[in-house]
């Protein structure tokens, strides 16, 4: 019986002043950690996009990030990752505003494929290849006719991995590419002149606010999942009149399926009506919360501002 | 004491005489730089757990020593990893899964179980740092060997510094891929153990 507690108790001892001693270590050593991969991940991207002028926004954590230079987004920067020969190969590639390819960088630590074969997709003269090509022609010149790309010699699997990674990649991204930005910047025109009717427009904050007959016209954005997310809202005796929610041939580039069902599920006509301090309870779309609040943000800060340039 | 320490480097020594804990020996000696990391990696373990066992040996229970030998090497296994990972990255990725293998390193275990259990805690610091700085001697032998012969190059390290250049340019160029690859650390292995065991039959 006695040795029966002991042994218990042993047991015990150790299993409380390890987990205490790692959880002291983890503390300590844990945003040490962060920290590096952090520096690690903004010098990568810096590599493939080299411009002093710009910032990245990310928008998929380790997966997907925005350029942005001048506060108008040139372009985006992702991460795939493909089984190579040994190892997986995880590419970073930066595409412009066109969807061609600008730079790939392969990360070599980490890379574990056959050393003066497959280990050559970090050399220069292969990566240098993919430059300015658009997705039809991400296939090795082997495989398909369009294909623009030189495999390594005797190291097929590994290159043909990179290409697949960097198309597959440019496959599912491409979504998030910025659309051409003079369209974008004047997508609430035609809204506008529906949502005032017949009565006389006056401008009374340009771009920003309008007046005709007896309702203001506010124009406002709201952070979404994947893009700024416009809105313009009619209000007439602080009620809500319409609100037009940006189509994505106007820029509007929210995850299809999910954050554009806010458009699709006629989620405007929900605020039909509404005053400005119901807003909150109105439902979002299953599956587009973030989506469905950027919308509802966009409103509210934008009566905010309306407040402020109606009393002016 | 010092006898101990000394056996642990040579007569006791866990590659060439023991033939344990080879699996992290073959994998990670591609270069010098990762074998001295390697080495200091378990060394620090097996001082620490060494230490540790042979100072609570008494209040051990006999049938219980395993899980806590266990348990004990995973917790410094563990301050191994996340210091790795804080201060020097690069490393830690290229030794990648082989840290955290060390818990199940025999080397280690083997140690803890045929040394440390039943011997007092001065001499099981004396065989921990024995016994770990024969690994990290070997380790790095068998990555200077396996770096030279396969890229040209020694004492690399990743992100600071590019090696010498022990051959010139024509040997980098071509050299003996297959000395970096498994056979490679096969090939080095025998070399040592053969030599190892010339010398010492005399």
């Amino acid at each position: 019986m006695k040795k029966r507690v002991r042994q218990v108790l042993v047991l015990f001892l150790v299993g409380i002043i390890s987990p205490f001693l790692l959880s002291f270590v983890y503390r300590e050593t844990k945003p040490v950690i962060e920290r590096t991969k952090k520096e690690q991940l903004n010098k990568s991207l810096q590599e493939v996009f080299p411009d002093s002028l710009i910032r990245f926004e990310t928008v998929k954590n380790d997966t997907l990030w925005r350029i942005y230079k001048n506060d108008s987004c040139v372009g985006i920067i992702y991460r795939s990752s493909k089984k190579g020969y040994t190892s997986v190969i995880r590419p970073i590639v930066s595409v412009d505003s066109r969807g061609k390819i600008i730079r790939l960088k392969i990360q070599k630590e980490g890379l574990s494929e056959t050393p003066g074969l497959g280990m050559n997709v970090t050399e220069d003269w292969f990566q240098e290849q993919f430059r300015g090509l658009s997705e039809d022609e991400l296939w090795l010149k082997k495989d398909r006719e369009e294909g623009k790309l030189d495999a390594i010699t005797s190291a097929t699997i590994s290159s043909r991995a990179v290409v697949s990674a960097v198309r597959e990649g440019l496959k599912n991204f491409k979504k998030y590419i910025p659309s051409s930005s003079s369209t974008h910047n004047e997508w609430f025109r035609n809204a506008l002149e529906s949502l005032l009717g017949n009565s006389r427009m006056e401008v009374i904050i340009q771009g920003k606010l309008w007046k005709g007959g007896d309702r203001y016209i506010y124009l406002s954005q709201g952070e979404g999942f994947a893009s700024m997310i416009g809105v313009l809202v009619s209000i007439r005796n602080d009620t809500i009149q319409e609100v037009h929610i940006q189509f994505p041939e106007e820029g509007f580039c929210e995850t299809p399926g999910y954050g554009s069902r806010v458009i699709d599920e006629e989620f405007d006509k929900r605020f039909k009506g509404k005053a400005i301090q119901d807003i909150d309870g109105i439902d979002a779309i299953s599956g587009a919360t973030i989506t469905s609040n950027a919308v509802k943000n966009a409103i509210k800060t934008g009566y905010k501002e309306f407040i402020q340039g109606r009393n002016r | 004491m010092s006898r101990t320490f000394i056996d642990g480097i040579i007569k006791n020594n866990l590659i060439l005489v023991l033939a344990i804990g080879l699996c992290p020996t073959l994998a990670v000696t591609t270069s010098a730089y990762n074998g001295l990391g390697m080495g200091l990696a378990a060394t620090f373990v097996l001082i620490f757990s060494n230490l540790i066992i042979s100072a609570f040996r008494n209040i051990i229970p006999d049938n219980l020593r395993i899980p806590i030998f266990i348990v004990i090497i995973a917790t410094f296994v563990t301050v191994v990893d996340y210091t790795l990972k804080a201060y020097v990255p690069f490393l830690s990725v290229q030794l990648g899964v082989f840290i955290p293998l060390i818990v199940v390193n025999c080397g280690i275990l083997g140690r803890a179980e045929g040394f440390a259990y039943d011997h007092s805690p001065g001499y099981a610091l004396m065989d921990g740092l024995g016994i770990g700085l024969g690994f990290t001697i070997i380790l790095f032998v068998m990555g200077t060997i396996r770096e030279i012969l396969g890229q040209g190059i020694w004492l690399k390290i990743p992100g600071m510094f590019s090696g010498f250049k022990v051959f010139g340019e024509a040997f980098t160029n071509s050299s003996v891929i297959l000395m970096i690859l498994p056979p490679g650390g096969f090939l080095t292995i025998a070399l040592l153990m053969g030599i190892f065991n010339l010398f010492r039959r005399k």
